[in-house]
């Protein structure tokens, strides 16, 4: 799957298109070891810190089964373009921050950003996230440069990833 | 038993003015209670003493209000050893009484691999003073998911445990096959759970985290109405007839067209009408054809969903339930609308025909528990846990 979308997308325009790289080279991938706690302003925070800059924010929970077919494809995707602005946003309890953190580890997806739900009530994270979004998981959200973005319910196909980097 | 309740609402009421809004949270620490544990599930016995259990740390624990939860017992441990337990508003202990007024109590216990679990299975036969050791249902010794356990005691007395499980998968995958979701497996006891059936698969193929709802079908069977994977992927509703024997009858109960590889965490609901096999039944979907919150009237022996009735769509809604004495139906529901979770009701007086206006009956400021509808005796009861407010139970008058 990622061959045939090398094909498609030269390496170059992902880099101009896709992955922000203003200054046309491909930088190391910013290093985020740390599991942040998700408050109630940091989608500002996220979206602040890609200002420009496409991203994927991804939702994802230790009890939905397939989120893990979510972030072992998604790692696939950093493996191959570390420049891909990957955040994940794990919807468990604060209490399984180092479970979560480990599963990260074991996805080899130490690169991309993490967080996940603080102590502030989970239904108004949620609703902070999107009013319309009803639990679902995984759940993601393609943002363009200038943050538009557009919401899919279930695992992410790699062709909707493409289609999605085609049209950035 | 002792009986050393407290007037929670009060002593709430005190911790918030001495210590402000992180109250609750510093009147748990260390203190087992109904107020502090998760996930509580409760059944009126016959004398009118509620009985709750709920879990908290490694334990479900079991206590009872004399006074239709206003004060509760020192809570007691139905499992003595601790064990993992699941413990969300999708997968909970739950508490059942048996013909002779058996306590029964099942759970889902949570095994060292990812979703893995085990049916487990306890009784008290002396009316909650002590609980028997707890048995494992599940009968394939395998380490794997078997989770979502949904307990239903027939008028006839006997015991129905069911659950999703994994073995299939299991097996499926050791021949480097595929296997779609989980299945639906059962087991009975004639005996008041002093001892299950071997296990009985209903259906491959169910959605793997939504919580499984039960009704009686006559005397001894019973009805499971649970959300399951047609096709690729359409995550619609199943309904089945489970008989001591083995299932009767497996239908496709909703017709939704909800495509989606996702876990919508969104279990249904069902509640028995007056007429022999027929179903009130709730549930919630994204689908094509329907989305939201909807009710229906389901014929079992026809396979029929009939007088389909939107309840719902707004985004805040969610987690249906109902509950039905004689002709009038209760539908409850959670309402999120940024600020606020309400408990929305709606009520019919024929059968489901009509229905009135909604109302609010309770609401929360932070996170809070899918409620349960208690009934009991033509009276029909809200058990809610809020973590701000507690555990709450009011009378739907």
């Amino acid at each position: 799957m990622l061959s045939k979308f090398i094909n498609i997308i030269p390496v170059s325009l992902l880099c101009g298109l896709l992955l922000g790289c203003a200054s046309g080279s491909l930088m190391a991938a910013e290093t985020e070891k740390s599991l942040k706690a998700f408050k109630p302003e940091s989608l500002e925070v996220i979206r602040a810190k890609y200002q420009g800059k496409p991203f994927i924010l991804a939702l994802w929970s230790l009890d939905c089964p397939p989120c893990f077919k979510e972030l072992k494809n998604l790692a696939q995707w950093k493996r191959n373009y570390p420049e891909l602005n990957l955040v994940f946003v794990a919807t468990d309890d604060y209490s399984m921050k180092a479970e979560v953190d480990w599963q990260i580890k074991a996805f080899g997806l130490e690169l991309a950003d993490h967080w996940i739900f603080s102590e502030h009530a989970a239904v108004r994270l949620r609703y902070n996230i999107d009013p319309l979004w009803h639990g679902e998981l995984p759940r993601s959200y393609l943002y363009d440069s200038r943050h538009k973005s557009t919401a899919v319910s279930g695992l992410l196909k790699d062709k909707t990833i493409q289609q999605w980097v085609s049209l950035r | 038993m002792t009986h050393i309740g407290f007037r929670f609402t009060t002593l709430l009421a005190v911790l918030f003015i001495s210590h402000g809004a992180s109250a609750l949270s510093n009147f748990c620490d260390g203190v087992r209670s109904i107020h502090c544990g998760k996930t509580p599930s409760a059944v009126f016995d016959n004398g009118g003493r509620l009985l709750v259990v709920f879990k908290q740390d490694k334990h479900v624990y079991f206590t009872v209000s004399r006074d239709a939860g206003k004060t509760y017992s020192e809570p007691r441990a139905v499992n003595s050893v601790p064990e993992t337990i699941y413990a969300n508003g999708e997968n909970r202990p739950k508490i059942a009484l048996g013909k002779d007024e058996e306590i029964l109590v099942s759970w889902t216990q949570k095994t060292a691999e990812r979703f893995s679990g085990n049916i487990r299975f306890s009784r008290s036969i002396d009316g909650g003073n002590s609980f028997s050791v707890p048995i494992t249902v599940n009968d394939d010794g395998l380490m794997t998911s078997h989770r979502f356990d949904q307990l239903h005691v027939t008028p006839s007395g006997r015991v129905y445990i069911a659950w999703l499980d994994k073995r299939d998968k299991v097996a499926a995958m050791a021949e480097g096959g595929k296997y779609k979701g989980a299945a639906l497996y059962y087991a009975v006891s004639d005996d008041a759970g002093l001892s299950f059936s071997k296990n009985f698969k209903v259906a491959d193929g169910s959605c793997e985290c939504c919580r499984i709802a039960s009704a009686n079908h006559g005397s001894d069977n019973v009805a499971v109405f649970w959300r399951h994977i047609y096709g690729l992927n359409t995550r619609d509703h199943g309904l089945a007839v489970l008989t001591p024997k083995g299932p009767a009858k497996v239908d496709r109960a909703t017709q939704d067209e909800w495509k989606i590889d996702a876990c919508p965490h969104h279990g249904p609901h069902m509640a028995s009408a007056t007429e022999p096999g027929r179903y009130h039944l709730v549930w919630f979907s994204q689908g094509d054809v329907r989305k939201g919150i909807h009710y229906g009237m389901y014929n079992a022996e026809t396979a029929v969903m009939s007088n389909v009735i939107p309840v719902d769509h707004g985004a805040g809604a969610s987690h249906p339930l109902v509950a039905a004495v004689g002709n009038t139906v209760y539908v409850l529901w959670k309402f999120y609308d940024g600020e606020i979770t309400r408990l929305q009701l709606n009520r019919s007086i024929d059968g489901g025909a009509n229905w009135q206006s909604t109302e609010t009956l309770l609401t929360s400021s932070e996170d809070s528990d899918h409620p349960q509808l208690i009934a009991a005796q033509g009276r029909v009861f809200i058990g809610w846990s809020a973590k701000k407010e507690g555990y709450r139970v009011i009378e739907i008058h």
